[in-house]
């Protein structure tokens, strides 16, 4: 079995190795990231072109004052921070009589899917791997593939790191798991695949309780470097709708202008993104960029979901290649109509089926009710920030009530039958007063002359 | 080789039918059709999901970009297809597949049975293709509650062994997946220059394989000090005069993959890399020299093993892998590994890799073949280490 062992302090030879230090603007700093409190979004600049490089240029975001607070430096400020949600998840196995738990993840990432393991460790996995948490102390990580160990060091302040061949990964985790104090739980289990858990499941207690709620149940409000994050994921969204109005031409094809939307956020610190972008004289829904070639009085409507650090904020726009006509920009007003409903409705305490019935009204009241349900909409946002947390999909039947700092997409995204289908939507932290949207994108039918 | 996962395949997605006809589907079904006569199974379930969709988009075309998708084929009835989208989006679905019973689910067990009461098989025996190696715990529990008459057969290998071979309309693909590869690997030459990050560089390979159709997007980097550690996602790193930059890029066009890998260095290249790229570059050419139909894929590797000569870069060449078959997978068999008893056949394709670090250096050379019998074809060409034009 090829595998190394590392133990923090963080000081290895692999560290010192993986070039820390060496690194530019704000994104990263010791062992974690330089989050950039962004009180402010500040456009990015462009670098002047050089010749023969006009498909090749560069944008970056302009680096951000780092986070300061109380007189800590940046990584304490993240290290805290993990640490308190790690407090929060033992807390947690505290009342339920836990001493032990296990966290798998399959290392398939997935936008409404809350993972676990990048929760409690910071670290984004590109493997199946688990994180082992006992009641006290710190967790230790177990990931694959064994090569990226030294991201891994970098990463994720665990006290333990250790990595082996996903080949040797069941039977390493159910040694592991040997070791650890009783009762123990475990959560992932339903996301294992048939063959793994055929593996793994047989090596451990059979006594092992399930606890795929566990830490998924602390997770709908967001701590300070959280929504830092967000925010910061946010800005991103703001410049890939940017790069949309500036690339966007007749006659490029629907995947040219993704690429070119894909480009500027990933240059801005985007590792992810749930994109989706079409364009159409009548569009019925959203859907992914194809070969079709934009033309003159298309609306193109963008769904831009980039993620910073693990999280993510979503921002919906729609623009028009030509003039819109006098009948676009009146349905998109009503578009704005609700959602300036949907945001007045999303007050802390108050369900979240408040904002879908506050825009339904809105859009039904116009003569739309038929369009507000299945097949042509289906929610009228959804929680975001880290996975597809509390609230989850904002419907008339949603239960779950909103709370101080959850952060989550409100959209009134509409079919209407004169215009198609027409995209709004931002990204919002609940606070006391209501919501304050994090994308900064401003709400209108932008246009663009062909 | 392991790439970071993104929650959703978002590059251009549709069908291109003069590249891979309706033809060439039908052709497949009928060969589908034959395994399952001769397996005497009543139907066979085809499952793939958003990371390894190979199986369902062999036989249907249909690519999950999120989640999952699970074709039925019963072997006296027209197939079917669940996919895990909404009722909204079956439309758009629809054009990407050229079976005509698609259904969306949210919850696969729940459909599936239903699915399956439909077509009156609720007794039937069942061949599993990918449904062991890929579908969650949860859904399986769920499929096997709903259906506890059913016999279920593990049939994976041989569709695998069916789809090794690429005919004609799978290599047109797999070359133009190459040429994306290829034109983004070359482009990290000519744009490479001290001050940039290796997140800059990504972003610019990528946008070359999306503006060329990619459905999806892989890239791994390391830049200066990294490259004496691991490659992994592009970061902010910041490349400086002389440093070594190495890249793997794998990018899938029309669900075929392609993978390359190269090093880039912003100067002349060190007496240690020069070394380290001698002895990746002999093992590449051993494993390709041995790449013929009929050889064992543990020769392959002893010989790639038995070039490297070096103990630290042999190790880390072994954890990243030497490579594997490519194709509707990233990965798919045969892998070239020890202990393997498994033996090439014509058509097969290939991509072969040395990555490895000693000392504080790194190297990645890549190339792609066809396994033929007059020696491979190259789709993706290694060199290297590159000196970048600025």
């Amino acid at each position: 079995m090829y595998e190394r062992v590392v133990t923090s302090p963080r000081s290895s030879a692999a560290c010192a190795a993986a070039g820390r230090g060496r690194v530019r603007g704000s994104h990263k700093l010791g062992h974690g990231v330089l989050l950039p409190l962004i009180p402010t979004f500040s456009p990015p600049r462009r670098k002047p072109p050089k010749r023969g490089e006009k498909e090749h240029t560069v944008l970056a975001l302009r680096p951000l004052a780092p986070m300061r607070i109380r007189g800590m430096t940046q990584a304490e400020i993240i290290t805290q921070d993990l640490a308190n949600r790690i407090a929060r998840v033992q807390a947690r196995m505290c009342e339920r009589g836990l001493k032990s738990l296990i966290v798998y993840f399959n290392g398939q990432h997935y936008m409404l899917r809350f993972n676990p393991l990048l929760y409690l460790s910071d670290y984004k996995t590109l493997g199946p791997s688990f994180l082992f948490l006992r009641h006290e102390g710190g967790p230790s990580l177990l990931i694959s593939p064994d090569w990226d160990l030294a991201r891994a060091v970098e990463e994720g302040p665990c006290a333990t790191i250790r990595a082996v061949p996903q080949e040797a990964l069941a039977t390493t985790a159910a040694e592991f798991a040997k070791t650890l104090p009783r009762p123990l739980a475990l959560s992932g289990r339903e996301h294992m695949t048939l063959n793994f858990s055929r593996q793994f499941l047989p090596l451990i207690d059979q006594d092992v309780r399930d606890a795929g709620d566990i830490v998924t149940d602390l997770v709908a409000t967001r701590t300070d470097i959280e929504l830092a994050r967000v925010t910061r994921a946010a800005a991103i969204a703001d410049e890939g709708f940017r790069a949309l109005r500036d690339a966007a031409r007749v006659g490029m094809r629907e995947y040219e202008l993704a690429a070119q939307v894909e480009h500027a956020m990933q240059c801005a610190g985007s590792d992810d993104n749930y994109g989706l972008l079409g364009a159409g004289s009548h569009n019925l829904a959203v859907r992914a960029p194809t070969d079709r070639r934009i033309e003159e009085g298309d609306l193109i409507i963008g769904e831009i979901t980039p993620c910073y650090r693990g999280y993510f904020a979503q921002l919906c726009r729609t623009l028009v290649l030509g003039t819109p006509s006098a009948l676009q920009l009146e349905k998109y007003d009503l578009l704005m109509r609700a959602e300036d409903a949907g945001f007045a409705a999303a007050l802390p305490g108050r369900p979240a089926s408040d904002i879908a019935r506050a825009v339904n009204g809105v859009i039904g009241a116009a003569g739309y009710a038929e369009y507000c349900r299945q097949p042509y909409m289906r929610t009228r946002g959804h929680g975001l920030g880290f996975g597809g947390v509390v609230p989850s999909d904002v419907t008339e039947s949603a239960g779950p009530a909103l709370a101080l700092n959850m952060t989550m997409v409100i959209h009134p995204n509409q079919y209407i039958p004169q215009t198609g289908y027409m995209m709004l939507g931002d990204t919002v932290v609940i606070e006391a007063g209501g919501p304050r949207a994090l994308t900064t994108t401003p709400r209108q039918l932008f246009s663009k002359k062909s | 080789m392991r790439t970071m996962h993104p929650v959703l395949k978002r590059g251009g997605l549709f069908w291109d039918r003069e590249l891979l006809p309706p033809a060439c589907y039908a052709q497949r079904f009928a060969r589908i059709k034959a395994l399952i006569d001769e397996s005497q199974d009543d139907a066979w379930l085809l499952y793939g999901d958003v990371e390894r969709y190979g199986h369902v988009a062999w036989f249907s075309n249909f690519l999950p970009r999120t989640r999952s998708a699970l074709a039925l084929v019963p072997r006296e009835d027209d197939p079917a297809i669940l996919l895990s989208v909404g009722q909204r989006d079956i439309p758009a679905a629809k054009t990407l597949t050229w079976i005509d019973d698609v259904r969306p689910f949210s919850k696969l067990g729940t459909q599936l049975c239903a699915l399956i009461k439909d077509k009156g098989l609720t007794r039937a025996c069942f061949g599993l293709v990918g449904v062991e190696e890929q579908l969650a715990l949860a859904d399986w529990t769920d499929i096997t509650a709903g259906l506890p008459d059913a016999r279920w057969e593990t049939r994976t290998e041989a569709v695998s062994r069916l789809r090794q071979s690429k005919d004609e309309w799978e290599l047109a693909a797999l070359r133009r997946s190459a040429a994306a590869v290829r034109a983004a690997l070359d482009l990290v030459a000519d744009i490479a220059r001290p001050g940039m990050t290796t997140r800059e560089l990504g972003a610019a390979a990528d946008r070359v394989l999306r503006c060329r159709a990619a459905e999806d997007v892989r890239i791994l980097i390391a830049g200066g000090a990294q490259c004496g550690a691991s490659l992994r996602p592009p970061d902010d790193q910041v490349v400086q005069a002389g440093d070594t930059i190495m890249v793997y890029v794998t990018g899938e066009v029309q669900r075929y993959w392609a993978e390359g890998a190269r090093t880039f260095t912003l100067g002349p290249a060190s007496p240690t890399l020069l070394v380290l790229a001698a002895r990746a570059a002999e093992a590449l050419a051993a494993m390709r020299r041995a790449a013929v139909p009929g050889a064992s894929v543990s020769d392959i590797w002893a010989r790639a093993n038995a070039a490297l000569d070096d103990p630290e870069l042999r190790a880390s060449a072994n954890a990243y892998g030497l490579g594997h078959g490519i194709g509707l997978d990233a990965e798919e068999a045969p892998f070239i590994t020890t202990g393997s008893n498994e033996l090439l056949v014509e058509g097969a394709t290939l991509a072969l890799r040395i990555i490895g670090h000693r000392a504080g250096h790194g190297i990645a050379l890549g190339e792609m073949i066809v396994v033929r019998a007059r020696g491979a074809d190259i789709l993706i060409e290694s060199s290297g280490p590159v000196l970048c034009a600025r």
